[in-house]
């Protein structure tokens, strides 16, 4: 089984989650999604979800230049929508998450019902 | 600071690939920057191209196109700015040699030959631009575009001598109106790709053809002639101006 299929929902809403914490760009995201462990993630991964997120105005972008000069940087900020969105990501992660694990743990310790 | 070889090329095939499936040129050029901007970095950190997008390049590129929209508006004036760019070369080198006369054969096979070849052409880039091929592969992919162009063109020929009745046919006057027509979407093309390639190339290929009907040399001389100089001036031309990118290209990386 590979991980990109069942990554592919959840990345959007850590991305947001990520987002709602401040100005935040491309690189920087990949950062922090490996800080918790995410590195399973191909870096380009998060552009097509990116481009998707904006189309749907979950969250804006807004082009400035890099501080320690080059070319320009595009940050992004999470909408009104946007947090709408995570809040939602979050309630449904949690029912899942539980359900999972709950699974997962019974089928451990062979209490899984036939 | 500038990335790598490979990351460069990598940037470039995805600019290519998402111009051959319609995407619109600020989106590309948006995405294409970003990406830049991240390669960048992951580079500083020791990190690849391979990181970044995966194994398969095509598969990326597919993920970023399917978010992108199809830009219609300008695939209409690139069809019809292609379309009239072959309209433009085929009269004026028609009012040159003063055969100005045209079947429908000739009328609507030279917008469809040259609309099909378009479509044809964005499908080879995109394909190119999204396979890691060789360059022999390479190469061959492009020579069958130029066979199948040459031969789609050649064989409207063959039918029009066939089967094409003239339907239109222009006098002297007629003439002057079409060579206005051909110089003014020369310079029209010129002005809005903001490039003075459609007006060299158009004065290398037709003024020595031009020129030379009025010396005394056979027919057949005047073409040689005519073919060896506008090839010779236009490979000069290309060179000067390829040369002039890359020192752009350089004064941008430094």
């Amino acid at each position: 089984m590979n991980s990109s299929q069942i990554l592919k929902g959840v990345l959007e809403g850590c991305l947001l989650a990520i987002i709602s914490k401040g100005e935040t760009y491309g690189y920087e995201m990949i950062e922090k999604l490996g800080k918790y462990g995410f590195t399973m993630v191909k870096e380009g991964s998060i552009y097509p979800l990116l481009l998707r997120m904006r189309k749907e105005k979950l969250v804006e972008v807004k082009t400035k230049p890099v501080p320690s000069g080059g070319p320009q940087r595009k940050y992004y900020y999470i909408t009104e929508k946007g947090l709408e969105e995570l809040q939602e990501f979050k309630g449904i992660w949690r029912n899942i998450s539980t359900s999972v694990n709950l699974l997962i743990e019974q089928e451990a310790k062979g209490e899984l019902e036939k | 600071m500038n990335v790598s070889q490979e990351s460069k090329k990598f940037i470039e095939d995805l600019r290519l690939y998402l111009f051959s499936t319609g995407k619109s040129y600020k989106e590309i050029e948006d995405i294409v920057e970003e990406l830049e901007d991240h390669l960048l970095e992951a580079e500083k950190n020791g990190k690849s191209v391979r990181n970044i997008v995966g194994n398969s390049p095509k598969e990326y590129m597919e993920q970023l196109a399917k978010e992108m929209s199809f830009d219609v508006k300008s695939w209409i004036k690139y069809g019809v700015m292609t379309i009239l760019g072959v309209f433009a070369f085929v009269i004026m080198g028609d009012v040159i040699t003063q055969e100005t006369a045209y079947s429908w054969i000739e009328l609507f096979g030279y917008p469809l030959l040259t609309a099909c070849f378009l479509l044809l052409f964005m499908k080879s880039m995109g394909y190119l631009a999204s396979h890691r091929l060789s360059k022999y592969s390479e190469w061959f992919v492009l020579l069958l575009l130029s066979i199948v162009q040459i031969g789609g063109f050649i064989l409207l020929i063959l039918l029009n001598n066939r089967f094409g009745i003239m339907v239109v046919q222009f006098g002297t006057f007629g003439n002057i109106v079409l060579f206005c027509l051909a110089t003014f979407i020369f310079i029209g093309c010129s002005i809005w790709s903001k490039s003075l390639v459609l007006i060299i190339i158009p004065i290398l290929l037709y003024v020595p053809k031009y020129v030379l009907t009025y010396t005394q040399l056979s027919e057949d001389l005047q073409m040689i002639l005519s073919y060896f100089i506008s090839i010779l001036g236009i490979s000069i031309y290309l060179f000067l101006s390829y040369g002039k990118d890359k020192d752009k290209d350089k004064t941008y990386s430094q």
